[in-house]
């Protein structure tokens, strides 16, 4: 199963904002111990917000928490990203197991 | 001094006493037995004597914890008749035994020392009872870990979870570690322009974030 972030942002200024996320940037749940996984992106995105405008961007993710639930709801996003190679979801969940 | 040092010295001290029962062993035996009424009698405590001299391992090949287990017998155990026996340099088998124990000891502490780098708590008698008390503690842990979920930032709940499942698969409950992020495999972003930075900074906004199942995507 593959999973998406839909990332709703609004930029108020008059100047258009560059903005990056990064592969391996970690998106978490809102709550310790939902039992659910947390995601990280499956690679670099970089996108253009308009001045004064509102965006829904959809990043690819996958999951991190090989335990837990699948993903769903609400999510937070993080300033950690996976510093291991990956390039599946089978990969990451066997950097994950590895720490 | 280093645990390579204290090994070497742990190693050198415990080849005193390997020698003192090699040379000595079956002869102090049988003064015990001549001289100590209760062990005239008694067949158990000569034969697990006579186990404790067979199964003593020799100095190259003995592990820390073997070395450690025959120092105690000679402290506290089947071998203390013998603590008082010289082995040089005005040293008893008591006295060696006591200083490997300590040094020992010494390891130990340096090894769960290199152990709690990658805590952020100390290591402690895993006697949380259930998942609801790891998290509270965990909520109490990372503390210092952002979660805002106004502004849809956080970072905090990513490190207790993950940590969570961690402790989960290593079936250990004997000892629980909160784990900093680089334990975790995370680094932190270090980019002024990451959508993380740009809401921080109240460049931007995120109103809110929703994870979905997408069918359209290739694995």
């Amino acid at each position: 199963m593959a999973w998406t972030t839909e990332i709703t942002i609004k930029n108020t200024s008059h100047s258009k904002v560059r903005c990056k996320v990064k592969k391996g940037q970690v998106f978490e749940n809102k709550k310790v111990g939902t039992g659910l996984q947390n995601v990280a992106a499956a690679k670099d995105y970089i996108f253009d917000l308009q001045p004064n405008s509102t965006q829904v961007v959809q990043i690819e993710v996958l999951c991190i928490n090989q335990k837990l639930k699948s993903p769903e709801g609400l999510l937070n996003i993080t300033n950690y990203v996976v510093n291991k190679e990956f390039h599946t979801q089978e990969d990451l969940w066997s950097v994950m197991n590895k720490v | 001094m280093n645990n390579i040092d204290i090994n070497t010295t742990v190693r050198k001290l415990y080849s005193r006493i390997f020698n003192w029962y090699q040379e000595n062993g079956s002869a102090a035996l049988e003064k015990v037995i001549q001289s100590v009424q209760s062990w005239k009698d008694g067949n158990e405590i000569i034969a697990e004597y006579k186990y404790a001299l067979e199964e003593m391992p020799r100095p190259e090949n003995a592990t820390l914890e073997e070395i450690y287990l025959v120092a105690d017998k000679v402290i506290v155990g089947i071998l203390e008749r013998n603590y008082s026996e010289n082995v040089g340099d005005d040293l008893v088998l008591g006295n060696v035994a006591r200083i490997i124990t300590e040094l020992y000891k010494e390891i130990k502490k340096q090894e769960t020392a290199e152990q709690l780098k990658d805590s952020f708590y100390t290591v402690m008698d895993y006697d949380i009872q259930d998942d609801f008390e790891y998290f509270e503690k965990a909520e109490e842990v990372y503390k210092s870990v952002l979660l805002d979920n106004d502004k849809n930032i956080g970072g905090r709940v990513a490190l207790a979870d993950t940590n969570w499942e961690l402790q989960k698969l290593s079936n250990d409950n004997s000892q629980l570690f909160f784990r900093k992020p680089v334990a975790l495999n995370f680094e932190e972003v270090d980019e002024a322009n990451n959508l993380y930075q740009l809401a921080i900074d109240g460049k931007i906004s995120i109103t809110n974030i929703t994870v979905k199942t997408w069918p359209g995507l290739q694995k």
